[in-house]
């Protein structure tokens, strides 16, 4: 399906004809865009609309692979792509944020980041209640195109729940929009669905809108420290069927495999992190509910955090194995349903004592997820990743769960399907891929099944 | 195909007894609970997912339309059959197949009456949010495909919130799984994308829904207001003061009389404006939110206000809101009910376009809807004996929808675009928008022949064949 890939010079020059040269990055730049180390012949900074329906039109007219950025902050997320002839940074998009509190609605622009939509709601008494990895760093498009979501989303659910509109670039430039500012809407079909998490495979995300909220008036959190795992999700059961129940639940199991200083093997530390948001009258009598479960669930230390603290260790969760301070090293996401948790982490816990692998899981029991990070260059090795991996999607199957590869270095990552089996739907979503991007040049090779 | 052979295949697939095809039973078929009609080949009621499947094959084999059908109260049209197409009612599919409370979720089959689901997880503790005022009737499939709203929407979401995965019949007769019993997993967020696609990607035979715990305390209030413009103010009051009611309902004056008329309710006869409000959550939380809100209605002007917790006493201040549409009923032979959303800022603004309307045309209009969300219910009244009046109504349905597009609104809050409505999505959507919603149709559907017709302009649309909506009378469990 693709065209014969143009001269570097010829894609530059082509480009220069329509836009103006400060939306074109200079050569020498090439490589700090590189996607998963695959450098681009060129890089547009379109600044309009215009500029970038333009940019895209000549793209797809010409079979060139378009590779769509934000900040830049996840761009290791999916597939090492095929090839990448063009990168469209929308970094120097116009950053409007309309917001109208009296509505609860903000529709802001892809290049905005997380971080100042948070703060102009902030400034209402509003908020977007997401947590995604890098929320200072991502701009809203990548959050909308990675759909990563964090702790936050077992009360609040996804962005899927939060967007109510939406407008899309198709790989022809043409610009579309489906929903609205409204927050309740069926008026046509919802095809801004589609595009969240879909990694630009169907278009490029120019801007949504959505319901936002109130600010809770009370957050706060507590810790629990536990002798095990198993102990530490079972409490979290207790705690996530109780009418109390917190907005976020995390159960962090850290350090697997380290040793002291004398060489002797350290107990991984077991941690409950809950987190209360919610009114003034109802926080006593919800952190005396949840104090008691957690000690009658046989949690060693019960205590709340101080404020500082806990803001650090829900951005730490949230950031859990993308920090870029944690360095290179595997991450991988596993899911199933929330009974299954425990089922699932034990097997991984015994999997990377088994394999004496060091790092450290997070868990979420009430959203169903696992997030295990492995750090360290030895997953750079193809075979050692593949293992790890191969291991981890059976413990997945167990449970009728997935794993995907959120992060893996280079080499080894360009031997891996880093989503796994997306199930029956695949057909479609090969037919949904056909449908929206005829000619394949939007991220092809980045996706599930190789879309 | 001769029709003949036609009919015999489909008994050969559902059974002799499964298949209505005379012309005088076709009749019941002919309508939903909109204004349009059209008459299918045949209406059939399968038992199975496989059968749904094997007559959608036919139906493709022989290149004849296929209609999905739930429980037909489909307020836009969207289950009206096309012309000499084959109806598919899946009310004999209603089971439910499994509910598992440690998860919270069910898994039904599509012909589910939606109050019956919650009825029978109740024992568990559990329920199912979205609650169209139809829910006394209206199947699980019909809120998919429409992706159905209710005044408890307001803090727990619409249908597609509430969706985890669906198996689907394509158009082709072949049988998918779409989405997974939790979220998260990789790929396309394909149940999202079909949910709201009124019948026309393909017919639901089994979804996977969540369930919510029953909260531990509700409170409603009911606060009467001198005026419609501060009842107006309340609900942007409450909404912009951080409190998260569960539902936020409005009536109007006009509504406020026919419910007093016909109930006689002991609303203050002079009432302006009728708020009802509900709070859900622990104890504490719901007194403390129900005091704010009493607070904020007293503020704005209520001159009476009334509260309740318990569930019977609770159910009484929600009656004359349930009984409101039945109550019209006695104002007038006829009503078309316009579903049209505004920002919640501008309902006093509509509001009062909607008054315009109804003195420029002449015709009576009752206001009864879902204040908190912006979704407006104006239920103009009219007798369709009088010559002329019809196409009157329908244009004055007409001039409040554009009101609410010009306010930023859109075109339908809840009931959907089907027929009804689809020659006014120009009004909001491009060509090119409305070519990305069939460009994901056409992923699911390429044929076309799954529902044709509907929520994209061109062909047939509303008003052909008008018939008088009736009356749906309160004791059916029906409101709107
Ligand atoms: C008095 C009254 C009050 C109402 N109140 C509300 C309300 O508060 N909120 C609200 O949202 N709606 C409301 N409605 C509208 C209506 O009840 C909803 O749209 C409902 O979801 C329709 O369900 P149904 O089973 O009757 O579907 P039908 O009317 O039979 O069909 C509706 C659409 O769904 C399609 N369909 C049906 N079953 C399937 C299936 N299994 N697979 C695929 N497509 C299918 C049909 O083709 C059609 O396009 C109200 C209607 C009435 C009459």
């Amino acid at each position: 399906m693709r065209a014969k890939a143009t001269s570097t010079i010829a894609l530059r020059e082509r480009l220069a004809t329509l836009l103006p040269p400060e939306a074109i990055a200079p050569a020498s730049d090439m490589a700090r865009y590189a996607v998963d180390g695959v450098v681009p012949q060129a890089v547009a900074l379109p600044a309009s609309v215009e500029q970038l329906s333009a940019a895209l039109r000549l793209a797809n007219d010409q079979g060139w692979v378009v590779a769509v950025r934000g900040s830049g902050a996840l761009m290791e997320y999916g597939g090492v792509p095929k090839g990448v002839d063009l990168v469209l940074g929308l970094e120097r998009m116009a950053s409007a944020i309309d917001h109208a509190p009296g509505d609860l609605t903000v529709t802001v622009g892809a290049g905005v980041r997380l971080a100042a939509l948070q703060e102009a709601l902030g400034k209402a008494g509003q908020w977007l209640p997401v947590d995604p990895p890098l929320a200072g760093r991502q701009t809203m498009g990548g959050m909308l195109a990675t759909n990563l979501s964090g702790p936050l989303s077992l009360a609040y659910g996804g962005l899927r729940d939060m967007v109510i509109g939406m407008r899309v670039a198709g790989p022809d430039g043409v610009v579309t929009k489906s929903g609205g500012k409204v927050v309740k809407n069926v008026t046509g079909f919802d095809v801004g669905k589609a595009h969240i998490g879909a990694l630009g495979t169907l278009g490029v995300v120019l801007e949504a809108s959505f319901k936002v909220a109130p600010l809770p008036k009370k957050d706060v959190t507590l810790v629990a420290l536990f002798d095990s795992l198993a102990q530490a999700i079972k409490a979290s059961h207790e705690l996530l069927a109780h009418p109390s129940a917190p907005q976020a639940l995390e159960v962090v199991l850290m350090g697997m495999n380290r040793r002291d200083d004398e060489g002797r093997m350290r107990q991984p530390t077991c941690n409950l992190y809950a987190r209360l948001l919610g009114s003034e009258g109802a926080m006593e009598r919800r952190l005396a509910d949840c104090s008691r479960l957690l000690v009658q669930s046989r949690a060693v230390n019960v205590q709340p955090a101080g404020s500082q603290a806990a803001g650090q260790t829900w951005e730490w969760l949230a950031d859990f194995g993308w920090d870029p301070q944690a360095g290179s090293g595997l991450l991988v996401r596993l899911g199933c349903l929330p009974s299954q948790v425990g089922e699932l982490s034990q097997g991984i816990e015994e999997m990377m004592l088994r394999e004496l692998h060091q790092g450290s899981l997070v868990v979420g029991p009430g959203r169903g997820v696992a997030k295990v990070f492995m750090p360290g260059l030895k997953w750079a090795d193809a075979d050692t990743a593949g293992t790890a991996v191969e291991a981890l999607r059976g413990l997945a199957a167990g449970v009728q769960g997935y794993a995907v590869v959120e992060r893996c270095p280079l080499p080894a990552k360009a031997t891996l399907d880093v989503w796994g089996n997306p199930g029956d739907g695949l057909a479609l979503m090969r037919r949904l891929k056909e449908q929206m991007d005829p000619r394949g040049v939007l991220n092809p090779g980045r996706y599930v099944g190789g879309i | 195909m001769k029709k003949k052979r036609l009919i015999e295949g489909l008994q050969r697939i559902v059974g002799k007894g499964y298949v209505i095809h005379h012309p005088d039973d076709l009749l019941a078929y002919e309508y939903d609970g909109s204004v349009d009609r059209g008459t299918a080949t045949a209406v059939v009621f399968p038992s199975s997912t496989v059968q749904v499947s094997q007559v959608v094959a036919l139906a493709h084999r022989e290149g004849i339309p296929v209609v999905p059908r739930g429980a037909g109260t489909g307020l836009s049209g969207g289950a009206i059959a096309a012309e000499g197409s084959i109806q598919i009612a899946l009310t004999r599919m209603r089971s439910i197949l499994e509910v598992d409370a440690a998860n919270r979720l069910a898994v039904v089959e599509p012909g589910l009456v939606n109050l019956d689901l919650s009825t029978s997880v109740a024992p568990q503790g559990l329920y199912y949010a979205p609650d169209p005022s139809s829910q006394g009737a209206c199947t699980i499939g019909g809120n998919v495909a429409e992706n159905s709203g209710g005044p408890h929407c307001l803090r727990y979401g619409v249908t597609t919130n509430h969706v985890l995965a669906l198996e689907v019949v394509l158009e082709d007769g072949s049988i998918v799984w779409i989405g997974d019993r939790y979220r998260g997993g990789p790929g396309y967020d394909l149940v999202g994308a079909f949910v709201g696609s009124e019948g026309m990607m393909g017919i639901v035979t089994k979804a996977v829904v969540r369930l919510l715990p029953r909260p531990e305390s509700v409170s409603t209030l009911m606060a009467v207001f001198p005026e419609m413009d501060q009842a107006s103010a309340a609900v942007s009051r409450v909404i912009g003061s951080g409190l998260l009611p569960t539902a936020m309902e409005m009536m109007d004056r006009l509504s406020i009389k026919a419910v007093e008329t016909a109930m006689g309710y002991g609303y203050p006869q002079n009432a302006g404006a009728v708020l009802l409000i509900e709070v859900d959550g622990i104890e504490e939380e719901v007194s403390e939110s129900a005091a704010s809100v009493k607070a904020l209605c007293r503020a704005e002007g209520a001159s009476e206000m009334r509260a309740a917790t318990e569930a019977s006493a609770r159910a009484r201040l929600w009656a004359g809101r349930k009984g409101a549409l039945g109550a019209l009923g006695a104002l007038a032979p006829n009503y078309y009910l316009v579903d049209g959303v505004v920002p919640r800022t501008q309902l006093l603004q509509v509001l009062r376009r909607v008054g315009e309307v109804s003195q420029g045309s002449g015709f009576p209009i009752a206001n009864v809807f879902h204040a908190g969300d912006g979704n407006l219910h104006p239920c103009i009244l009219f007798d369709e004996r009088q010559a002329g009046h019809t196409p009157r109504v329908l244009a004055a349905g007409g001039e409040i929808l554009k009101a609410c597009v010009e306010v930023g609104g859109a075109l339908t809050g809840e009931h959907g675009v089907g027929l009804e409505k689809k020659a006014y999505m120009p009004l909001l959507f491009t060509n090119a928008d409305l070519e990305a919603m069939l460009r994901l149709r056409r992923a699911f559907a390429p044929s076309g022949l799954m529902n044709p017709g509907k929520v994209f302009p061109g062909g047939p649309s509303c008003g052909e064949g008008f018939r008088p909506a009736s009356v749906v009378k309160a004791d059916q469990g029906m409101w709107v």
